[in-house]
């Protein structure tokens, strides 16, 4: 789900690295101290999560992880992003320099969309089933999400929104329930052994003595 | 007890991370064009990463000057021929709809000699180079040399594919490095935030 360079016209760059910036930055000065290590772990996860490929027919897809990283760093899930898909653009090719910004908010978005529509559900219920199921619930909304902001921006560069979303959908729909499975186990475990993980970043300044 | 809970759930973390990484990563969905001419038939092929044919896509074809001379369709193994009327550069670009795309330009001297040259001056001075050695090679011969060198570009093109893949394969280094990076902007990060806290303390 990487744009590449020159795929998006320069006016949907520039807005979108405009927005992208600022919601990087809200990010950062959201991140306290104590989440740190937080955002660089998850930072790591989506990088080497994005690298595996699911074969689905002649092409493939990956997974994106943006309901994970979104109930676990609330808005810190930008910064992160913005490390861990520059290091994508650098190392392999990845989306671009130019389409960073747009990239973000492609897996930001539904980041920070799960962030508010799961993140305190799944913190506040107990039951371990409710957990598993809220977070596939998740995963799948996470992707589904994305599939539309990535069509958004395609449409706004001039390109077809029908045909953007139906090739995007053939390769994501094994995705999205990858994505549910894969959310719901990790939320699941996080829930049951640190469940201090799942606050957002600004929850995390209650002190714990 | 909360710090032991704490190391736990990171080690299972970077584990997993390392576990991922040796799962065999490889790009996603990126796209490829290659191309090769022979006489004045260009014959090329669209494929996604790993090998897939991108098949019934359309390739626009452009000329030496970016300006559009057409456009042709993959047929079900991901391969097309154009027919090139001019000596010149020729680049193939594809675009699929969900925003990936590339593009591949066969060169004005891969192309045939009869062939009248684009409307730059450039090529002029290609076409004067080659002078009429075949003319002294045995007639006998003839055949026997073209299907040894119909052989051999056909190796150039498999072996040009063979590159793409590497190059295509992610090798464990690159992303135990990128791993590292982020773990080197987060001490930064960490550093810089330790000594805003500091100062808010003393202030």
């Amino acid at each position: 789900m990487h744009i590449v360079d020159g795929a998006l016209s320069v006016p949907v760059l520039a807005a979108s690295g405009a927005s992208a910036a600022a919601a990087v930055g809200i990010g950062s000065v959201k991140t306290d101290y104590e989440s740190i290590p937080r955002v660089g772990v998850m930072a790591s996860v989506f990088f080497v999560a994005s690298l595996i490929r699911v074969p689905v027919g002649p092409s493939s897809a990956h997974l994106l992880l943006p309901a994970l990283m979104g109930i676990v760093l609330g808005w810190a899930v930008f910064p992160a992003l913005a490390v861990a898909l520059f290091l994508q653009a650098i190392l392999f090719g990845f989306g671009g320099i130019t389409s960073l910004g747009a990239n973000i908010l492609v897996m930001g978005v539904p980041g920070i969309a799960c962030h508010y529509l799961f993140g305190r559900s799944v913190r506040a219920i107990r039951g371990q089933e409710s957990v598993f199921a809220l977070s596939f619930t998740a995963g799948a909304a996470g992707i589904i999400v994305a599939w539309l902001v990535l069509g958004l921006l395609l449409m706004a560069s001039g390109r077809s929104f029908t045909a953007a979303v139906v090739a995007v959908g053939a390769a994501h729909i094994p995705v999205v329930v990858i994505e549910g499975f894969v959310t719901a186990f990790a939320v699941s475990f996080l829930h049951r052994i640190r469940p201090l993980m799942l606050a957002g970043p600004a929850l995390t300044t209650v002190p714990e003595d | 007890m909360a710090a032991g809970g704490r190391t736990r759930v990171f080690t299972v973390l970077l584990a997993s991370v390392f576990v991922c990484a040796c799962a065999g990563a490889a790009f996603a969905h990126k796209i490829h064009v290659f191309a090769t001419a022979d006489g004045t038939e260009i014959s090329g092929s669209v494929y996604f990463s790993g090998g897939g044919a991108a098949a019934d896509l359309a390739v626009e074809v452009f000329g030496p000057e970016g300006a559009p001379l057409g456009r042709v369709t993959t047929d079900g193994d991901g391969e097309f021929t154009w027919t090139a009327g001019f000596r010149g550069d020729h680049t193939f670009s594809v675009q699929t709809p969900d925003g990936h795309g590339a593009s591949y330009t066969v060169s004005a001297a891969e192309l045939s000699d009869s062939l009248p040259s684009a409307a730059g001056g450039r090529s002029q001075s290609v076409e004067a180079a080659p002078v009429q050695k075949p003319a002294s090679a045995a007639a006998a011969t003839d055949g026997d040399l073209a299907a040894r060198i119909e052989l051999l570009g056909k190796q150039v093109t498999e072996m040009r594919k063979q590159l793409d893949r590497f190059q295509e394969r992610k090798n464990l280094q690159d992303i135990v490095g990128g791993v590292g990076y982020i773990i080197g902007i987060a001490g930064v990060a960490f550093y810089l935030s330790a000594r805003r806290e500091a100062r808010g303390k003393r202030g």
